[in-house]
């Protein structure tokens, strides 16, 4: 097996500590950050979403998987940006205002990196300002999350926000989390809906154009 | 003499016998399994079958004495008879009489574990002492099996990023509805509190709603009446529900 069929298992595997040397030694191989990105943790990830989807994988299996993708790319991110490698967009993720619960939002925000993405993690009970200054910053996508509809009401409070800031036709809005529905996307307005982490990933690249 | 059906959530069994045996209206409880929301299709299945086996004519409305109960009610239909729910998310709005008084403990506090005496009594072995919550207790038996599955460095992860939200927990809540002995209750719900280090509050309950619900005073702001033929949306906004006829 190649090191990069080998980091890409690692990655799929879970194993964050096998996967940060693979990466060293790669990298001091002569592979191309970009080529180990590509080809070792995009790729991984990719397969750990068809995994996910396919009830082999189930969300503990993606948390590490996600982690391990993650070690590793905190070794090639300040290569990648030395390289001039840009990003595929930048998403501003949270969980809306009043709602504490990240385990999905977290889920979501990994595998959008995994697949290339720029991560702007607000975290939890995010503020609707928040997500305004993050479109203002430079986001092109604003994730939101709710695991209660006690906070549900809240993504549409930051649509209107986005709107009242006059930039809400500078980023498209997807949202998701357990009492949410399509349905409730088009009543509020929302680009897209996805009903899991890794539909979220293809959404996100089907709304920006770059599936 | 005006009759109701109304079906309702276990968790909510005392205040409404209590309620039902003194208002004018005869009322015909009807009470189903708690904890039920946790599978949402199934709560609404269970609904939809009760509001269908009611005969013309037997109540002149059916209450659901249940709110959104993370979307149960949404999508059921009336049929013969007008259905009407209160315009709330869950039971603690109907413990607290308001779904404003909800809104003002739930901005105080977000992170709340609610608790009652009705759950407590009625709880089933091995499910979670809070009204509607995720047991962080069951994080410690899925420890082991994630060392096995995942090795001990991915299972100290997990259980990290799993057991995070718990984090932001803060309060334990018990309400007190004024019906039963609560003591060994409140007790349940002040040792929670203090085993995770938590701020334990005592809460009056209010029947305020359950006994407009039952007694016929069904004001358009804090009730939804679904007339024959209608379904039930949630609009997501602060008015929660809202009628839609039910396209043929």
């Amino acid at each position: 097996m190649s090191l990069i069929a080998e980091i890409r298992q690692a990655v799929i595997d879970g194993q964050a500590k096998a996967v940060v040397p693979k990466v060293e030694q790669a990298l001091a191989e002569g592979t191309a950050p970009d080529v180990i990105l590509r080809e070792g943790l995009i790729d991984a990830m990719k397969e750990v979403g068809r995994m996910f989807e396919e009830g082999e994988y189930f969300v503990p299996e993606m948390l590490i998987a996600a982690r391990a993708m993650q070690a590793a790319l905190k070794i090639l991110k300040p290569l990648l940006v030395a390289q001039g490698v840009e990003s595929i967009g930048k998403v501003a993720i949270g969980t809306v205002k009043g709602d504490l619960h990240d385990i999905g939002k977290s889920l979501v925000a990994m595998m959008l990196e995994g697949a290339g993405f720029e991560i702007m993690d607000l975290g939890v009970d995010v503020a609707p300002e928040k997500f305004v200054d993050a479109v203002r910053n430079g986001a092109r996508i604003v994730a939101m999350s709710a695991l209660l509809t006690t906070t549900m009401p809240n993504m549409k409070v930051t649509i209107e926000a986005l709107k009242a800031a006059g930039v809400r036709d500078q980023a498209i809005v997807m949202i998701g989390g357990a009492p949410v529905t399509q349905t409730y996307a088009d009543e509020i307005g929302a680009d897209g809906y996805s009903s899991d982490a890794s539909s979220a990933v293809r959404k996100a690249q089907e709304l920006l154009g770059v599936a | 003499m005006i009759r109701y059906t109304a079906l309702t959530c276990e968790a909510l069994a005392r205040p409404v016998y209590a309620i039902a045996a003194t208002v004018e209206p005869v009322i015909s409880v009807r009470l189903y399994r708690q904890g039920l929301h946790n599978t949402p299709k199934k709560l609404h299945r269970t609904l939809q079958d009760e509001v269908d086996a009611v005969q013309p004519g037997e109540a002149k409305a059916i209450l659901m004495v249940y709110g959104l109960c993370g979307n149960s009610t949404v999508g059921l239909v009336a049929r013969h008879t007008p259905l009407v729910i209160p315009r709330a998310h869950d039971c603690i709005t109907l413990y607290l009489g308001s779904r404003q008084r909800y809104q003002t403990e739930f901005e105080a506090h977000p992170g709340t574990y609610w608790y009652s005496l009705d759950f407590l009594e009625r709880l089933e072995p091995g499910s979670n002492v809070a009204l509607g919550a995720t047991d962080l207790g069951a994080l410690d038996e899925v420890y082991e099996e994630y060392i096995e599955k995942y090795g001990q460095d991915n299972a100290d992860y997990l259980m990290e990023v799993m057991g995070e939200w718990g984090k932001h927990y803060e309060r334990a809540a018990y309400i007190d509805m004024g019906t039963g002995d609560g003591r060994p209750y409140e007790q349940v719900a002040r040792d929670q509190a203090e085993r995770r280090n938590w701020l334990f509050e005592k809460k009056q309950g209010d029947r305020r709603l359950l006994e407009m619900l039952l007694k016929g005073d069904w004001p358009e702001d804090e009730f939804l009446i679904v007339p024959p033929g209608h379904t039930i949306i949630n609009t997501g906004d602060e008015m929660l529900l809202r009628a839609q006829l039910v396209e043929e």
